[in-house]
């Protein structure tokens, strides 16, 4: 009996409480409830539209569009381009985000020693991340030019034989992966600098004092302290690079036959070049796809990062 | 035909009645703008910049908005304009290059332009070059009204050729005897000669493939042809080139050539004023070589205007701007600021004269005299296509397949997609 009243009692205190709750949240909802929309009509809004896009046999600006069920799947299945440009997107993004990520470490842990020069180095080493890449890749473009290429000009001037940069396979996979470095390895430096200074340089100071050596200090110390940030930069890197594109269109537009031919090329290739928006559509889908997936996985690798 | 297709025909037919209706009413005093989707880079600025302000003097209630696509060229601009039709916004005017009218006219968003052109006495249908007119048809209608024509023509670094005890005023007219100055510029230390095989997939490769009496396909379109002997003397005589370093293998042609270290270069006619201003040595521009030093076919290169307005008021206005664009003020200066031959046949024979002592100018009117359509694929994988032989191109020049392996399996990958 008690009990029971002792419910009634609290039940309006309780509605009270979720009201005043409601209240409270209900403006911070309706701040963010503009960039919400916006988010869900140009963002899951336009991801959504490509499902029906798919489906359907429709050329860009064309006033007819036939359905044709999964048969743009089943040409992606059977199309050599689509997995060529695969295998180059997963050979890219491993060699531009794992060297990226290395590279942006070791500068970030020479950088923290640099004294009064860090400021400058950090801005030098952070520009190509401001550049505008297009306009960059052009550059490199000329660099890498195998008759009037500045490169190939050093390389004739030490009494070498010039090389295709930009025509042989390899090179020219290689050259976009260089380029795609250049233009990453600052921003993973600038991550990895923010991590570095939430480090307390007190455990530092007491391994020093217990004897323990500076790599013996970065593997048990640095590197596992470094782990959210190095779970984020591998998420971004991974997104960044898997998105490169517009490097890769001005040096080599996917060659040589289609040596640097990635997704997003593909995808800008069947788009917008051959007008066939349907399969590109079904590119696209598999492409979200992929890159969920992906980023699933490394989300799930949350559990081996150590918080302080 | 498809119930939308026919639909949208219908309504296409309705607008283009009304506005030829309203043609003949008294012009409105209200400004009518429309909008014009182009290409833009100073060599073609240099024309349409002045073409578009000499329009909007000669009509002012018509506004003119130009819409500049930077880079990607006429691709670009389709998807732009492509793009924008199917978002409801169409252009009112496009820039087409040639290879590009079907992809429009197949999209069902291109203004047949036959009623305007029999209806409109101001239009000058007798005046115009008929094989260019030609060029803008499509399944028997008008759809492109041309702005100018280029041709493959091959221009020659003066100066590098004196170095290498060759004589600028008698060029290459051969295959063989391009290859023979080809050796001796090498020999002097430049690159000797560059065909353009990577401007537009097969421009260059149809021009040399026609000389050597060959095709691309069959007369309906639909067979395959380009691996047949011509082609694979075509595809040979290059890679050869290529192999003995006789022909460097870059698209990055104009950069090569103005930087001096290339002796000759075979590109578009278009190129016959900015190249001399781009180079600091003298520039010579001949007709491309033949097999056999004469005359050969030359598929026409270059653009026009098409419509795309879906309101009468504006339709009016985008037919008046591409009639203008044929009319001899404009046609004077795409003929004098660009490489282009205009479509004005009064404009070409003044051109003609006041140019007497310009010998470029001259080659780039006789040979645009005799020019012939560049190969359209049916169906809509014309892109497609020309993707596929350029890899093609690509191949047998760095060395990684036989020429005839190349146009082989470039014909077996090109059949399926030209299923009628």
């Amino acid at each position: 009996m008690s009990s029971s009243l002792a419910g009634q009692a609290a039940l309006p205190g309780a509605r009270l409480r979720r009201q005043a709750n409601l209240t409270r949240y209900l403006v911070g909802y309706l701040f963010i409830l503009p960039a919400f929309i916006f988010f869900v009509v140009f963002k899951f809004g336009a991801v959504a539209y490509l499902i029906p896009l798919s489906l359907a046999d429709w050329r860009l600006g064309s006033t007819t569009r036939a359905f044709v069920g999964v048969g743009n799947y089943r040409k992606l299945i059977v199309s050599p381009e689509f997995w060529n440009a695969l295998s180059n997107t997963g050979i890219y993004t491993v060699a531009v985000g794992g060297l990226s990520i290395a590279l942006g470490l070791v500068l970030a842990l020479a950088l923290r020693r640099a004294g009064r020069l860090q400021g400058l180095y950090q801005a030098v080493f952070f520009l190509p991340v401001a550049a505008t890449m297009s306009a960059m890749a052009v550059v490199w473009r000329f660099i890498f030019d195998t008759n009037i290429g500045v490169l190939n000009a050093l390389m004739r001037a030490a009494g070498m034989e010039p090389l295709s940069w930009l025509q042989d396979n390899r090179l020219a996979m290689a050259a976009v992966v260089l380029v795609g470095v250049w233009s990453n390895m600052g921003y993973t430096m600038v991550l990895f600098l923010a991590g570095l200074t939430t480090i307390s340089r007190d455990l530092h100071e007491a391994a020093a004092i217990d004897g323990a050596s500076a790599p013996r200090q970065f593997w048990s110390i640095t590197w596992p302290l470094l782990s959210p940030v190095t779970l984020f930069v591998v998420v971004i890197m991974t997104l960044r690079s898997v998105q490169a594109f517009d490097s890769i269109k001005v040096l080599t537009d996917g060659g040589p036959l289609g040596a640097t031919q990635v997704l997003s090329h593909l995808l800008y290739r069947v788009g917008f070049q051959y007008f066939d928006t349907g399969f590109a559509s079904a590119i696209s889908v598999v492409f979200f796809a992929l890159l969920a997936g992906v980023t699933l996985l490394q989300m799930r690798a949350e559990r081996l990062v150590h918080y302080q | 035909m498809s119930d939308r297709q026919v639909a949208s025909s219908l309504r296409m037919i309705v607008l283009i009645i009304v506005s030829l209706f309203a043609a003949s009413l008294p012009a409105a005093a209200q400004a009518v703008r429309i909008t014009f989707v182009r290409l833009t880079s100073a060599a073609h600025d240099a024309y349409l910049d002045p073409m578009t302000a000499a329009f909007e003097k000669a009509n002012p209630a018509v506004a003119v908005e130009s819409i500049k696509v930077p880079t990607g060229g006429y691709e670009a601009i389709a998807a732009r304009a492509l793009l924008s039709a199917a978002a409801g916004t169409a252009p009112d005017v496009v820039q087409v290059g040639w290879h590009l009218t079907r992809t429009f006219v197949e999209s069902g968003r291109a203004v047949a332009l036959d009623a305007f052109m029999k209806a409109d006495r101001a239009f000058a249908n007798d005046s115009l070059l008929p094989a260019m007119l030609e060029l803008g048809k499509v399944d028997g209608r008008y759809y492109l009204v041309p702005i100018g024509i280029s041709t493959p023509a091959m221009f020659i670094n003066e100066e590098a050729f004196l170095k290498a005890g060759l004589d600028p005023k008698i060029p290459p007219k051969t295959w063989a005897e391009t290859r023979a100055a080809a050796e001796r510029l090498k020999a002097a230390g430049f690159e000797g000669v560059l065909w353009g095989w990577s401007i537009t997939g097969n421009w260059i490769f149809q021009t040399m493939l026609e000389s050597a009496g060959g095709r691309m396909a069959s007369d309906d379109g639909f067979t395959v042809t380009f691996n047949r002997e011509p082609g694979v003397r075509v595809a040979e005589y290059l890679a050869d080139l290529a192999a003995n370093k006789l022909m460097p293998v870059t698209d990055q042609t104009v950069q090569l050539f103005s930087s001096g270290r290339l002796g000759m270069l075979i590109d578009s006619s278009f190129q016959r004023v900015n190249l001399p201003r781009a180079s600091k040595f003298p520039v010579r521009m001949v007709s491309i070589p033949t097999p056999d030093g004469r005359p050969g076919r030359l598929p026409a290169g270059g653009n026009g205007v098409m419509v795309l307005s879906q309101d009468v008021t504006r339709l009016q206005a985008a037919w008046r701007f591409s009639r203008f664009v044929t009319e001899p003020p404009v046609s004077r200066i795409v003929g004098e600021n660009s490489g282009y031959t205009p479509a004005n046949q009064s404009v070409i024979a003044a051109l003609r004269k006041q140019y007497a002592t310009d010998a470029n100018f001259q080659t780039q009117l006789t040979d645009a005299s005799r020019v012939v359509p560049w190969h359209s694929w049916p169906g809509p994988n014309g892109a497609r296509i020309a993707q596929i032989l350029r890899d093609a191109q690509q191949a047998f020049l760095l060395g990684r397949k036989a020429p005839k392996a190349a146009l082989d399996e470039a014909a077996a990958q090109v059949t399926p997609l030209l299923k009628p």
